[in-house]
């Protein structure tokens, strides 16, 4: 396992979990988010081939009310 | 007879309802929907925002079964740098090139920050985005920011949530004057009657949300904005009668009776 900080909280993971699998685990419908590592945005074409390393810092977003 | 009432196209978006629906501040999806649906409006704004385990992600489903245009925001950014990020993080999700562009310079007054805002609709704009810059009611910065890219210019009324309506119409015309893209007057705006004084200073569109989504009864407040909205391009388009110092009769003044 490893761990990395997903919106702000620490998780442990298994080691090279990819993009892909990450969110899958959470149960989330693919549209309507999007997800950024380390500051950069990974595209959702890439989320099955982006492995994830101990220390990533994850920021996943939704859709949320705002004027 | 050109009524006025053509659609106009903002960013890759083109719409006839002039009101766009800002969704934040509504007690509820449902509430969204049925604003949307009295508003008859085509174009809503959202926000990008953390993942919760616990919230559910339905919005996006509520706003899809409508058929609106989403158009994602950066509220909540007070960088160029974390706004740019934002942007293309809304970009991702929503498959859009749009981005409502709010770069804030301080949490109690939530005015846009123009230095920041200039820097960031520069690299957007490079980027392939369009640019809905949200801006102080400047005209210079108005027009400083069209000539760095931005596809519309979103000039306040008064500060975000205030409702204090249209502050300074005059800048507000010197905006609209000078502008090549559509102007769309964004905050500020409290009740029915300050929609359509945005509409009648020239502004192309009106962005509505706290006015809506917290009023008491906010489908009714759509239904109110929207008509207003369209009352107030009419009323552009027909062309108001310049202002008088003194009376001018609307009745004949000759043929009038003498009575002893």
């Amino acid at each position: 396992m490893m761990e990395i900080t997903l919106n702000g909280s620490v998780q442990q993971v298994r080691e090279s979990t990819t993009v892909a699998e990450l969110v899958e685990a959470l149960g989330l419908p693919m549209r309507g988010i999007a997800l950024a590592v380390n500051s950069e945005v990974v595209p959702k074409s890439s989320w099955k081939e982006r492995s994830l390393s101990p220390q990533d810092k994850v920021e996943l977003l939704t859709i949320a009310q705002g004027g | 007879m050109n009524s006025g009432l053509e659609p106009i196209k903002l960013g890759s978006v083109t719409i006839s309802s002039r009101l766009i629906l800002g969704t934040g501040g509504a007690p509820s999806n449902q509430i969204i929907k049925e604003i949307i649906e009295a508003a008859k409006a085509e174009l809503v704004t959202v926000a990008l925002r953390r993942y919760e385990p616990r919230a559910s992600n339905s919005l996006y489903d509520v706003l899809r079964s409508l058929n609106v245009e989403i158009l994602p925001n950066t509220a909540g950014c007070f960088s160029a740098k974390e706004a740019v990020m934002t942007a293309k993080m809304g970009r991702e999700a929503l498959e859009t090139n749009n981005v409502k562009l709010e770069v804030l310079s301080s949490d109690k007054d939530l005015l846009p920050d123009p230095f920041e805002l200039l820097d960031a609709t520069e690299a957007l704009a490079m980027d392939g985005f369009n640019v809905f810059a949200y801006t102080n009611d400047d005209p210079v910065v108005a027009r400083t920011l069209e000539h760095a890219g931005a596809q519309v210019v979103m000039p306040l009324g008064a500060p975000i949530g205030t409702g204090l309506g249209i502050r300074n119409p005059h800048n507000i015309e010197m905006i609209v004057s000078q502008a090549s893209v559509p102007i769309v007057l964004d905050a500020g705006i409290g009740t029915a009657s300050d929609a359509a004084l945005a509409m009648e200073l020239g502004c192309d569109a009106v962005l509505v949300a706290s006015a809506i989504t917290r009023a008491k009864q906010p489908e009714r407040m759509a239904k109110s904005i929207a008509l207003a909205t369209e009352a107030g391009l009419l009323s552009r388009h027909g062309g108001r009668i310049p202002k008088r110092e003194w009376a001018l009769a609307s009745s004949p003044t000759e043929g009038i009776a003498e009575f002893s």
